[in-house]
């Protein structure tokens, strides 16, 4: 983030900067001090000067506390234009979306969309559409704990007709009506960007999503919003307000915040969606044809001590839109079209009097409904795979967070380690073919993705220079490769992740002593089980069964598996609350390989099985020799051992498999990756292939079930208490 | 190379002694550090610190604006700990005291009845501690947070780091050698518009930037 004046600067007479803020598509802001001391925010108008200027002058005496407050427009003798405004500390409602990976909790989206919309209200009220809504445009002030809408300077005075004939594209790909492709648009736009915002807010993803500025704008244009994951007391108003024709939408926030079940105004607590005309009763004795009055919208403010939501006295503004909304039968229509359920809006029409019941039943429903599918809901995925069926990301979700799906894991691996180790001799030319493709598949998911992102991120900045650069800057292209990589190993993005580590941090170190020291337990049982059950299913150790030699090399395996299961355990508390990246960690994983791979030729020597032999398998495939350190006048293998444990040490980054952040308990890709690497290794250093896929496998399950995992409801109200 | 890494190699290093690009007013415990795009903190050295009212004239190191005594507490830096003195009525995690206390991080201490401050030590290798407001107040001069500085201060996008810079890609190292701060890092940074400059002391007004991110000192 490059900004043209440095701290100190002053660029405009009389206010001394101080630090920029950020960088919008119309220019730079920043935090500033006058000369007697007043915090401002300056923004420094660097693109369509005689348009915004035009824009900002007719916000510049809108007063509503949901609006962050313009106080002057400056010109300095070099020609460049600031706008004075208010300076606001705080957290965007992006941040706390991106805190929220499956939703936000229901208080809190009443806190943060109800003042949005008295905002936005205000806005319409003067005419004026915002035509940037989004939620990094909408702050949270920590001093006065005041939800503001920003950016409205680049807001557009609307025509007698409503219409403007706008041609050029505003506003950001996410939150864009369809219309505003054709340049002809109205305050219906806001209304649209209010619809995506609040699915958003609900779902921690907005509606419609690509892989391309193109396929968002399609999708805009063609596709159905989705509501698997929205909550069915919401359904209707996400449909009305996301509708392609902007004649169906809401004519104004008022009437969309009617559509909302939170009308109902306990002890403590006030909405702003307050119905102050009543509306219920209007509603259901006239018929929807007759529904004209506007919700009153008042300013939220909530309380510094305790974060209730209170509603001062004084009411700042009152929308009374007379617009007609759609009659009962085109709205039955569009259910039908969008849900296939039209019973659903009949049963708002029954007679008087069911309403107002069945206000409070909405309410309660909507909040029983919101929290289960809040738990139902997938994390943070990539656009393509959220498009799948719910189905399917239900039975993925309960696949990566259930308890039952790793005890099903599990026991597929057993079958299939019992599988593998009866039919050795066929299976170890089938592994070793699967680990070179396995390898190829590899090199191309590693070299061949990052370089269509490329393309992808060139074809945006095609974009750039068809005159659309401001969406393009925001950060609206294909997700980076950090954040890629995040979400497939820990299922959550960075600043989720840093909120876990910082949490892991704040631990006391008896508790993660204790935690620590109940992982070890649960990996040596777990050693001493799987190993006992490889030696079960293994035919070459049944036909040597009960001779002190099998005890020997359970004993050495079991002691082995254990100790390496202990240095993971050990290194992975130790990085739990640290970055994870960084070479140090992959070289201190080479050192106990090595050190493992000493203490088990050591062992082996005292359990006398020598390591030249194995239990488990007869003999090296022939080809293989000519790499093998092995054959030399069958002595212990100690440099293959050696080289074999320390690569498959430093090779894989096993203190993921450790993290108390990692996406999943047991994941089967990462127990096959160390099968096929220690194959890969075993291969490549002649030695017998069994006893190291089998360390490798028992190993890998081990430190897995073993070492403590944060569930992902854990991490929401971690996330919730940030 | 990790910055614990990086803090441990600059104590390792040579002083600069009798460096000639060293500035004359490169000497200063408390100023402030404004980060583009993240905000701004306020920078405490030495070992003892007032905190109370921001009053005119107050000479307490930490002035507030809240309903606070002039002088309410102090926190001096004991063997890498830091211990808390109240002076006026805190509370430390809810519980009234009336002795000195050691901190531990993540402790909250109110001062008054609205006042509270979140105490943050977190990096295992530097002594140097966050005070992160907890409630609606700020400081004077204005900053986001106030660092309880050691010999070293960490920028960066990690949890660990003092100064939590969530979109940066590398971590920031200024740090303390004989009363004059430095900065170091993987970056290349031009320091005031000198580059490859992690020699040359740090003024009251430097400004510091990389391709990726800038920052200013100001000096109080």
């Amino acid at each position: 983030m490059k900004f043209s004046y440095p701290s100190g600067a002053k660029p405009l007479v009389g206010y001394t900067i101080k630090r920029g803020i950020g960088i919008g598509g119309f220019g730079e802001v920043y935090f500033a001090i006058s000369d007697a001391g007043k915090e401002v925010a300056l923004k420094k108008i660097q693109r369509n000067m005689d348009i915004e200027l035009r824009g900002v002058r007719h916000c510049l005496n809108l007063k509503h506390i949901n609006l962050i407050s313009l106080w002057d427009i400056r010109s300095t003798a070099s020609g460049e234009n600031w706008v004075v405004m208010e300076y606001v500390p705080g957290k965007s409602l992006q941040d706390v979306v991106e805190a929220h990976p499956r939703g936000m909790p229901e208080l809190e989206i009443k806190k943060w969309f109800s003042a949005t919309a008295a905002g936005v209200a205000h806005l319409h009220k003067h005419g004026i559409v915002h035509r940037d809504l989004k939620p990094a445009n909408i702050f949270r002030d920590d001093d006065e704990h005041v939800v503001k809408i920003g950016d409205y300077g680049l807001s557009k005075f609307i025509s007698c007709s409503r219409r403007s004939g706008h041609t050029e594209s505003v506003g950001t790909f996410h939150y864009m009506a369809p219309e505003i492709g054709n340049g002809v648009y109205g305050k219906e736009i806001d209304i649209y960007a209010l619809g995506i915002i609040f699915y958003e807010m609900l779902t921690g993803d907005v509606p419609f999503d690509g892989e391309s500025s193109q396929e968002i704008i399609m999708k805009h244009l063609t596709a159905e919003v989705r509501l698997e994951k929205v909550p069915p007391a919401f359904h209707r108003v996400i449909q009305r307000a996301l509708d392609k024709d902007p004649h169906v939408r809401f004519r104004s926030v008022s009437e969309m915040l009617e559509e909302l079940p939170w009308r109902d105004v306990k002890a403590g607590q006030h909405f702003v969606a307050n119905d102050g005309h009543g509306l219920g009763e209007d509603f259901v004795s006239q018929g929807s044809e007759n529904r004209s009055a506007g919700a009153v919208i008042e300013p939220l403010f909530v309380s510094g001590d305790n974060m209730k939501i209170v509603r001062p006295d004084i009411v700042f503004s009152t929308i009374n839109d007379s617009t007609k909304t759609p009659n009962t039968s085109q709205r039955r229509e569009l259910t039908k079209i969008t849900t296939g359920h039209p019973d659903s809006l009949a049963a708002d029409n029954s007679p008087a009097g069911g309403v107002s019941s069945s206000t409070d039943q909405d309410a309660v429903a909507s909040t029983s409904h919101l929290s289960a599918a809040q738990g139902d809901r997938q994390l943070d995925v990539p656009p393509i795979t959220s498009a799948r069926e719910g189905r399917w990301n239900q039975f993925r979700w309960w696949w990566i967070d259930s308890v039952a799906a790793t005890a099903a894991k599990l026991l597929m691996l057993v079958v299939a380690s019992a599988i593998t180790l009866s039919n050795v001799t066929a299976l170890t030319t089938i592994g070793a073919l699967t680990g070179i493709s396995f390898l190829a598949w590899f090199m191309v998911r590693h070299k061949i993705v990052p370089l269509q992102v490329t393309m992808e991120h060139s074809v945006d900045l095609k974009a750039t220079h068809r005159g659309k650069e401001r969406l393009v800057e925001e950060g609206h292209s294909a997700p980076d490769k950090r954040g890629r990589y995040l979400a497939t190993v820990f299922g959550v993005n960075a600043q989720q992740l840093a909120l876990t580590r910082r949490w892991l941090m704040e631990r006391s170190l008896r508790e993660r002593t204790t935690e620590f020291l109940g992982s070890l337990l649960v990996a040596a049982l777990s050693c001493i089980a799987l190993n006992l059950l490889a030696m079960a299913v293994c035919p070459r150790v049944q036909k040597v069964a009960g001779s002190d030699w099998v005890w020997a090399w359970f004993a050495w395996l079991t002691t082995v598996s254990i100790f390496s299961c202990t240095t993971l355990l050990l290194l992975g508390k130790l990085w739990e609350y640290g970055p994870n990246t960084g070479q140090a960690r992959r070289g201190m994983m080479l050192v106990a390989g090595l050190v493992i791979g000493i203490a088990g030729w050591t062992l082996a020597d005292f359990f006398r099985v020598g390591l030249s032999a194995d239990l488990f398998a007869s003999a090296t495939p022939s080809w293989t020799s000519c790499f093998s350190f092995a054959q030399f006048e069958n002595v212990p293998a100690v440099a293959a051992w050696l080289l074999t444990l320390t690569g498959l040490f430093g090779v894989l980054r096993w203190w993921h498999q450790v993290d108390p952040a990692r996406k999943t308990r047991l994941s089967l890709k990462v127990v096959c990756l160390c099968f096929v690497w220690a194959l890969i290794f075993s291969f490549i250093l002649g030695q017998s292939v069994t006893k190291y896929c089998v360390l490798a496998i028992v190993v890998s399950i081990s430190v897995q079930l073993a070492a403590p995992r944060i569930g992902f409801q854990d991490r929401k109200n971690i996330y919730s208490s940030e | 190379m990790p910055a614990c890494a990086t803090i441990a190699a600059e104590f390792l290093k040579e002083p600069l002694i009798g460096d000639s690009k060293v500035m004359d007013d490169a000497t200063f415990e408390k100023f402030l550090v404004w980060v583009d795009g993240v905000g701004g903190y306020l920078v405490c050295g030495g070992a003892q610190h007032q905190l109370g009212q921001a009053i005119a004239d107050t000479d307490v190191s930490i002035p507030l604006r809240g309903d606070l005594d002039r002088k309410h507490a102090t926190i001096e830096s004991v063997d890498g700990n830091h211990v808390l003195k109240p002076l006026g009525r805190v509370h430390v995690d809810d519980r009234l005291i009336e002795q000195p206390v050691v901190l531990n991080s993540g402790q909250v201490f109110r001062m008054g009845d609205l006042v509270a401050l979140k105490y943050r030590k977190p990096h295992p290798f530097s002594g140097t501690a966050v005070l992160e407001f907890e409630s609606r107040h700020r400081t004077f001069p204005w900053s986001d947070a106030v660092l309880l500085s050691g010999d070293t201060i960490v920028m960066g996008p990690e949890c660990r780091n003092h100064i939590v810079c969530p979109k940066w890609t590398v971590e920031v190292v200024l740090f303390r050698r004989l009363g004059k701060w430095y900065c170091k890092s993987k970056a290349q940074i031009l320091i005031d518009g000198v580059t490859n400059a992690s020699d040359i002391a740090l003024s009251g007004n430097s400004h510091l930037e990389s391709q990726e991110f800038s920052f200013s000192i100001e000096a109080i």
